[in-house]
């Protein structure tokens, strides 16, 4: 593999650390990541690795960029406002780094979809925020043996692990089977970014140990760190044989993909297609300007208002956020609607 | 009755009179639990306990690093020289 000069001198002050050099760039080069979550936390790590030279880098997450994000999510402002995270973190990364191939996906992580995001990358980075779609992902990980670098991070404190499939305590070990019902989150206790940007960038770290072949720091334990005192705690986490995720045989839990998910204390749900869709996002954004108001207009989704008091978002994978709604089925409800409304129009 | 260790998150310190960590005599988690409840107090019994009586859900125990959701909660049995971590799970992102 060989480098213009201009990627010589880009990365020539990471080159001449004695734990890279120009034997560890090339390897950096041919690696490929997947950050799973684009936004406090995804924000950082892709853009430490897109900065660094990795090859190839696929950017996950179903959202698009809302004003409450912009204090923590920094590859978004507010011109990027509607847009697909994806759309918007893709066109910052090629500017900031044009040399790496990037891998957009408007997509809900869930049983149904973890492993094809996961399936042909060396590594996962977490950037999720709750546990559900998190244990998909740590099913799909230890199926495939993939190394995923689990992070967390709310108020002033963090968690980071890096989990190897087969080594290590995989996520169910660490911490059980934990549901998101009823626990805190960003939004209802608040976040400071600093902490985003410290657990995030000890996630970056450790995916370059791995992708330099070096042994990382946090394999079979868990940094716990509290920014109020300014303090890191490492803990022992040890794979446990009877886990019903790693334990032998490897036989992860068959969980049915949700279609539906509610995003706390939003009034707003995500729903899921039944089945794999990708739509044509000009003929589809034509179609609804016909019926909506249509806000933003992007490449990946299509941001309109349903009535006056509930917006959508369409992403080309068929994934609706639905803002402006109480109940779960009213949800599919507009969901099918919309859908049905795309698919009798385009077959005129 | 076998003497364990257990360590304390920073963020519990305020609850444990300043103890990192502390030795106990039990037998079992919920053995030592209890005994560390009644040397700290309420405030310690509520951070660890939900209103059940459950161990709180965001708090992880283990015993030697194993987790006790994956072995037998508050029965895990203890011997001579374990050591008790508790730690926190973060969510967000």
């Amino acid at each position: 593999m060989s480098y213009s000069n201009e990627e010589v001198q880009r990365y020539s002050r990471q080159i001449a650390l004695r734990e890279i050099g120009i034997d560890g760039q090339r390897k950096l080069k041919e690696a490929r990541a997947c950050i799973a979550g684009m936004g406090g936390l995804g924000c950082v790590s892709a853009s430490q690795l897109a900065a660094m030279g990795v090859g190839f880098i696929r950017l996950v997450d179903q959202d698009v960029v809302d004003l409450t994000n912009l204090h923590r999510q920094l590859l978004y402002d507010t011109s990027s406002l509607g847009y697909p995270k994806v759309e918007v973190a893709e066109k910052r990364l090629k500017s900031l780094n044009p040399n790496v191939k990037l891998d957009p996906v408007p997509l809900t992580i869930n049983s149904g979809t973890a492993e094809q995001i996961v399936k042909d990358v060396d590594l996962v980075i977490d950037g999720l925020d709750h546990f559900t779609p998190r244990y998909a992902l740590n099913e799909a990980c230890v199926k495939l043996g993939v190394p995923y670098i689990f992070g967390g991070a709310i108020q002033a404190y963090g968690n980071v692990s890096t989990i190897i499939p087969g080594k290590t305590a995989c996520l169910e070990c660490m911490m059980g089977r934990v549901s998101d019902e009823g626990l805190p989150t960003c939004e209802t206790v608040g976040v400071f970014p600093q902490v985003m940007t410290i657990v995030a960038s000890i996630q970056a770290r450790e995916a370059l140990s791995l992708m330099l072949g070096k042994q990382p720091s946090l394999a079979n334990k868990l940094l716990f760190c509290d920014l109020n005192s300014i303090e890191f705690e490492v803990f022992p986490v040890i794979k446990i044989p009877s886990c019903p995720t790693c334990g032998q045989p490897i036989v992860p839990p068959v969980t049915e993909a949700p279609r539906v998910a509610e995003l706390c204390g939003k009034n707003s749900f995500m729903v899921s297609p039944k089945d794999k869709v990708s739509l044509d996002m000009a003929e589809a954004t034509d179609l609804l300007s016909k019926k909506f108001r249509v806000k933003v207009r992007a490449n990946m989704g299509v941001t309109f208002d349903y009535s006056d008091t509930i917006s959508i978002s369409l992403m080309k994978t068929g994934n609706m956020l639905v803002k402006g709604i109480a109940e779960k089925e009213r949800a599919l409800k507009v969901y099918d609607e919309v859908m049905k409304l795309l698919m009798s129009r385009a077959r005129d | 009755m076998p003497k364990v260790k257990v360590i304390f998150p920073s963020v519990l310190v305020k609850v444990t009179a300043g103890d990192k960590a502390t030795e106990v005599f039990a037998s079992t988690l919920g053995d030592a639990l209890d005994k560390l409840a009644a040397k700290y107090g309420d405030t310690f019994k509520e951070k660890i306990f939900d209103s059940r009586g459950k161990l709180k859900r965001l708090l992880n125990f283990s015993v030697n690093g194993k987790n006790v959701r994956l072995l037998k909660q508050l029965e895990t049995p203890l011997e001579e020289g374990d050591e008790v971590f508790i730690f926190p799970s973060v969510s967000g992102g």
